[in-house]
């Protein structure tokens, strides 16, 4: 059945998915303790602060907890806040108890062949996170760079895809994997990032902003999710660049490079790296670092371009065809011809 | 590829992890801590997939704390290693969490411990233990130096031998490791053994 729930309090900080106590009491379901830990830990780490406590607790637990609603469901809890307007959640307490009785649903193609018609189904949105994305930390800030080229198998469906996501005036976001799965989930953190700053009167941190990306990415796991991004912003503590994937993965660091084509990058981003390195000199390095990238992997190409985060935000640095670019770094030069073909005469 | 093992020694437990953050063939970062401070005398280090090690390892930790809020006194280690591996055991069949576990804690009353737990939720209690591809060849040299009741210095040493071992025989083995210790004094970071330095963040 679950335990009964009363709105009574809130969470003591107010930022949700960050809250580090779970306090589960118990009405009757004692026996079901270990349970009530897990979902409330996975249920605390999605939805927002509910206004609730538990029936049955003392005045002095009360003061000193957070409270979260137990479900007594056992299977994986899913983040559907980004799809629900917060309103609903308070009017709505019966239908949590059920969990989410109505699952969404959608009407089935009519065809003769439906096994078919899924494997080419699922081989087209197949996620195959062909791109270029890079990101480092240096002295004055975070330099971030992508491609542009959206490729699906062999066909270049694109050669003008924005894979840098502003998710708000100080912190971007890369895209690779899924464009849809990539625009869709940034745009949902910069809803909650815009939130925590309403219910906090002050902005999230890069910490804050990728833990809540990584929380809602970890709990999609194996449904077939494909994100490989990165969270770059500056925030009170200076710069910040985490690298956060669909798997669940969550890594805080200095220089990320992400796509097929992140390899390559690599190697010229790892030579060229400097911590004290200037604006302009950072901004090369990246730019020539995607123009390597999309030089050799095929699934990259398009327009490399670069952006900076420093203390008053992002600024779009450049945007230059790599085609451009390779001719600039490689000039043509007329080259001496090792054999000519001579018409030979009374042949 | 990911390597961690542990040893309890006369009055402390000690457990060393590598460090690499790999992803198919690139390695995306060689400084991640995968060893948690559960709390003031235990330690958790955690091998397996990426996303299952941190939110279960912190999962745990912030249940041990409740308890400690709650009840006033902190666990025991051989209660919270019965408690991980209980909640290893109840998502099993429905939602596993593929993470190993070595468990080092330190408790007045018992002294230190060592706990192995799978991801398919075993538990032993052990005096050494390994995980991973560095298990091949960190057991054997365990097995073969080991004695009850090893000093710490003894202990670091058995420690940079199993380093040394799978840096030289593993083939894709990981440039750095991380050492941490739990005695009566708490649980603290002992050392780093890097080959490979991280330009590390401001």
């Amino acid at each position: 059945m679950g335990i009964r729930a009363i709105l009574s309090s809130h969470l003591p900080n107010g930022q949700f998915g960050r809250h580090s106590l779970c306090l589960a009491a118990v009405g009757r379901e004692h026996k079901k303790l270990p349970t009530l830990y897990f979902d409330i830990y996975r249920f605390s780490k999605q939805f927002p602060p509910l206004l609730l406590s538990i029936f049955g607790l003392s005045a002095s637990d009360l003061c000193s907890f957070s409270f979260l609603f137990n479900l007594s469901l056992k299977i994986m809890k899913l983040d559907t806040s980004g799809l629900e307007s917060a309103a609903s959640l308070f009017g709505a307490s019966s239908e949590l108890f059920d969990g989410f009785a109505t699952a969404p649903s959608f009407e089935l193609p009519v065809t003769n062949d439906f096994d078919g018609f899924q494997k080419e189904a699922i081989q087209m949105v197949k996620p195959a996170k062909g791109t270029t994305t890079l990101a480092f930390i240096f002295k004055e800030g975070v330099m971030v760079a992508a491609d542009s080229r959206a490729s699906m198998g062999g066909y270049i469906s694109s050669q003008s895809v924005k894979k840098i996501i502003e998710i708000n005036p100080y912190m971007l976001g890369t895209m690779a994997g899924g464009a849809a799965d990539c625009q869709f989930w940034h745009r949902n953190l910069g809803i909650k990032c815009r939130l925590h700053e309403l219910a906090n009167k002050r902005r999230i941190s890069v910490t804050g902003a990728s833990k809540l990306l990584a929380n809602i990415l970890y709990s999609y796991r194996g449904m077939g999710l494909s994100v490989g991004t990165m969270i770059a912003g500056w925030d009170e503590t200076g710069p910040g660049l985490y690298y956060v994937d669909s798997e669940g993965g969550r890594l805080k660091g200095t220089r990320f490079s992400v796509g097929s084509g992140s390899p390559y990058a690599y190697g010229v981003l790892d030579s060229g790296y400097r911590y004290d390195l200037s604006i302009e000199e950072a901004a090369e390095l990246a730019r020539r670092a995607i123009y390597h990238a999309t030089f050799r992997d095929g699934a990259s190409g398009g327009v490399a371009s670069v952006y900076y985060v420093g203390p008053n935000g992002w600024k779009k640095l450049s945007g230059d065809d790599v085609g451009e670019l390779h001719y600039k770094y490689y000039p043509v030069m007329p080259s001496t011809v090792e054999q000519e073909m001579v018409e030979v005469s009374g042949a | 590829m990911e390597c961690v093992f542990g040893l309890v020694g006369n009055g402390f437990a000690i457990v060393a992890a590598d460090t690499s953050a790999v992803h198919s063939i690139l390695v995306h970062k060689s400084n991640e801590d995968k060893i948690m401070i559960l709390d003031s005398h235990k330690l958790i280090a955690a091998s397996g997939e990426p996303g299952d090690r941190v939110q279960f390892t912190e999962y745990i930790q912030k249940n041990v704390a409740l308890y400690q809020f709650r009840n006033g006194i902190p666990l025991t280690a051989v209660a919270a290693a019965n408690f991980t591996r209980g909640e290893l055991a109840t998502a099993l069949r429905k939602n596993p969490y593929f993470v190993n576990i070595l468990l080092a804690g330190y408790d007045k009353e018992t002294g230190p411990s060592l706990y192995y737990i799978d991801y398919i939720a075993t538990l032993h209690k052990v005096e050494k233990g390994a995980f991973g591809y560095g298990s091949y060849f960190s057991l054997s040299m365990m097995d073969r130096h080991f004695h009850s009741g090893m000093s710490v210095e003894e202990a670091i040493d058995l420690v940079d031998k199993c380093i040394l071992e799978i840096r030289s025989r593993l083939v894709v083995a990981p440039p750095n490791f991380v050492i941490k210790i739990v005695d009566k004094d708490g649980a603290r970071e002992y050392a780093w053994r890097e080959s490979v330095k991280e330009a590390v963040a401001v």
